[in-house]
């Protein structure tokens, strides 16, 4: 497998997690039941922190590729 | 601001009453021909809103962590099953949750009945709910878990 596909996948991955993320919240923005935000605090939160840090990681990684960084 | 608007909401009578096991407190609550002190409050108004969260948390920010972090072994044992039916407070109603509307009260500080136990209601030796009680409805065993 090359590098570039490599980061594709990795932002392919972020951008689900993202998305995960964003239902959870307009879920909990509609109906805020305790156990929908339990689940929104527990599970969408760090879905979307491991999301930015693969987001971070992409960018890094394709900045190094053009000898940016 | 869905964290924000998630841990207004969740203080919320209907947010309570969306667990089963919450519905006779929160019907009996609702109940205008209730006489239980939790429906007194509802019906009168004594409390405007989030009325479950403002008499089961405690006052300021640590009052509100703590809330949080009970309301979080609440959705626990719920989704768990491991709870017992009928529903009990965990520690005994403290004082100072009712005090804290009523303590500064002229009417409570100047009442011919509470005058001579005062300190024992401020102390927390004698509870609120010794003449005030029932808050809620007693819950039947065989209620569906």
């Amino acid at each position: 497998m090359t590098d570039q596909p490599r980061r594709l996948r990795l932002l392919r991955i972020a951008l689900v997690l993202a998305l995960v993320f964003n239902l959870m919240a307009l879920l909990v923005l509609v109906r805020a039941t305790p156990i929908l935000f339990t689940l929104f605090m527990f599970l969408a939160q760090p879905l979307f922190a491991a999301a930015l840090i693969l987001l971070v990681g992409a960018v890094l990684a394709e900045l190094r590729v053009r000898r940016v960084l | 601001m869905t964290f924000a608007h998630g841990l207004e909401s969740t203080t919320t009578v209907s947010a309570c009453g969306s667990c089963h096991v919450m519905t006779p407190f929160v019907r009996d609550l609702q109940d205008v021909k209730s006489d239980t002190l939790a429906a007194t409050h509802f019906k009168n108004r004594f409390i405007r809103e989030s009325q479950c969260y403002t008499c089961h948390s405690d006052y300021g920010l640590g009052g509100t962590l703590r809330a949080k972090f009970a309301g979080l072994g609440h959705v626990w044992r719920y989704t768990t099953g491991l709870y017992e039916v009928p529903i009990k407070i965990a520690q005994p109603y403290p004082n100072f949750r009712c005090l804290g509307c009523h303590g500064e009260s002229q009417r409570f500080l100047n009442s011919a009945t509470m005058k001579p136990i005062l300190s024992e209601l401020m102390s927390g030796e004698t509870s609120c709910l010794t003449c005030h009680g029932p808050a809620h409805p007693e819950q039947k065993k065989e209620a569906r878990r």
